[in-house]
């Protein structure tokens, strides 16, 4: 839970930082799987906290209390239900993680744009989030290598 | 999952509809504003460090650039341009200390994306109720509610907000209202006033706190008749869609 919370504080902070110029890319959405992949035998405990996370960047940033705790909650659900159901043999490929990490981090930023009907859509903040995105969960597979390594030793 | 499935599902499907019902029914209410005051208020204090470096480099490459001299002319010349445009329209005094306070926008509520924006400035910084907001020089609203840290700036486009305004080339005197939706009307100008496409809009008088003259924008669009008035569309010179940094014209008397 720390590193939903660091993650969080992280990403408010680089938003402060860049507001105007650049779209933070979803540090939190990355922190989430992480855990819901790690902790996919019982991800009951998550689902607070995610609903947390997004209540708090709604309030903080979108305005529409309730569209980012949404998105974090079917993260975490989707996340740990895929890994549960995959064979043990698979949920260490990287290929796999560093994909489904991608894909939760595109739908977490692409839910409130589209649910709100204002949002940014495809433009081009969006596109260079995705972009910044991609550096950030190449580093978190890296990550994750590294955890599946240490666990098997 | 195994035993804990249930505790599993009854925790996701409650949090996903907390979530949902939140979205559908929390837009535009007096507790989620509150709520959106209070997250911002208090994460002032964790963020200030992030806003002090974003300041400082802002300011370090408008330094390096040369703007910064540039800027504080152009400021200034906004300051004599609005006082000059009070004094040749009306005899009112709008007080010594007529001034401009920068501020960032913090906040623009899809739900009323054409209504209003949140600044990070407030009555701390001298803001009240009524003061106009430009940018580059453009009116683009009023302030509508001030906290201590903050204020929100209700926006031309907004569908409640009405402002008498003022023809440049024909003087005549009409009212501004938005649409809603990103449009904004001239309203009231008598049908037989032949208005021309590109003729400037500039406000009126309306209050000791807002100084007429400001520039609205140009005629864009020439509408129907209605009751012996004709409408007419307006093109507005700020840009609403990249409001990032706002000017409220402090001072003037309450």
């Amino acid at each position: 839970m720390v590193a939903l919370f660091l993650s969080l504080l992280a990403r408010d902070l680089l938003q402060v930082a860049f507001s105007g110029t650049a779209l933070v890319p979803d540090f939190t959405v990355l922190a989430l799987v992480w855990l819901a992949v790690f902790r996919c035998e019982d991800a009951t405990s998550l689902f607070i906290p995610a609903f947390l996370a997004g209540l708090f960047w709604d309030l903080r940033w979108t305005a529409v209390p309730g569209v980012t705790s949404s998105a974090y909650v079917l993260v975490v659900a989707s996340s740990a239900w895929l890994w549960f159901h995959l064979p043990s043999s698979r949920r260490g490929n990287p290929i796999l993680f560093l994909s489904w990490a991608f894909v939760a981090h595109g739908f977490s930023s692409l839910l409130p744009a589209l649910l709100s009907g204002h949002g940014l859509g495809l433009s081009s903040p969006l596109l260079s989030q995705q972009g910044m995105a991609t550096a950030c969960v190449l580093g978190l597979t890296a990550l994750f290598i590294r955890r599946v390594r240490t666990r098997h030793e | 999952m195994g035993r804990a499935g249930t505790r599993y599902w009854i925790f996701f499907l409650g949090t996903l509809s907390l979530g949902l019902l939140l979205a559908a029914l929390s837009p535009g209410s007096l507790p989620a504003e509150k709520a959106m005051d209070l997250i911002g208020l208090v994460m002032r204090i964790p963020e200030w460090p992030a806003r002090t470096i974003r300041n400082a480099v802002v300011q370090a490459i408008d330094l390096a650039a040369g703007e910064r001299v540039l800027r504080e002319r152009i400021d200034r010349l906004e300051n004599e341009n609005i006082s000059l445009r009070g004094l040749l329209q009306t005899t009112i005094n709008f007080g010594s200390g007529l001034g401009v306070r920068e501020g960032h926008v913090t906040l623009r509520p899809p739900a009323g994306w054409w209504s209003e924006v949140r600044i990070d400035r407030g009555a701390k910084d001298g803001i009240r109720p009524g003061m106009g907001a430009t940018q580059n020089g453009a009116l683009v609203g009023k302030v509508s509610r001030v906290e201590s840290n903050s204020s929100w700036i209700e926006l031309l486009t907004s569908s409640s907000l009405y402002i008498p305004v003022v023809v440049e080339e024909t003087r005549d005197l009409g009212v501004l209202n938005g649409e809603g939706n990103g449009k904004v009307w001239l309203l009231y100008v008598p049908a037989e006033k032949k208005l021309r496409m590109g003729m400037g809009v500039s406000t009126a008088l309306v209050s000791e706190q807002l100084p007429p003259g400001i520039p609205i924008g140009k005629v864009s669009a020439i509408g129907s008749e209605i009751g012996g008035y004709r409408l007419y569309g307006l093109s507005l010179d700020a840009d609403l869609s990249r409001l990032y940094k706002i000017k409220v014209l402090t001072g003037g008397k309450p």
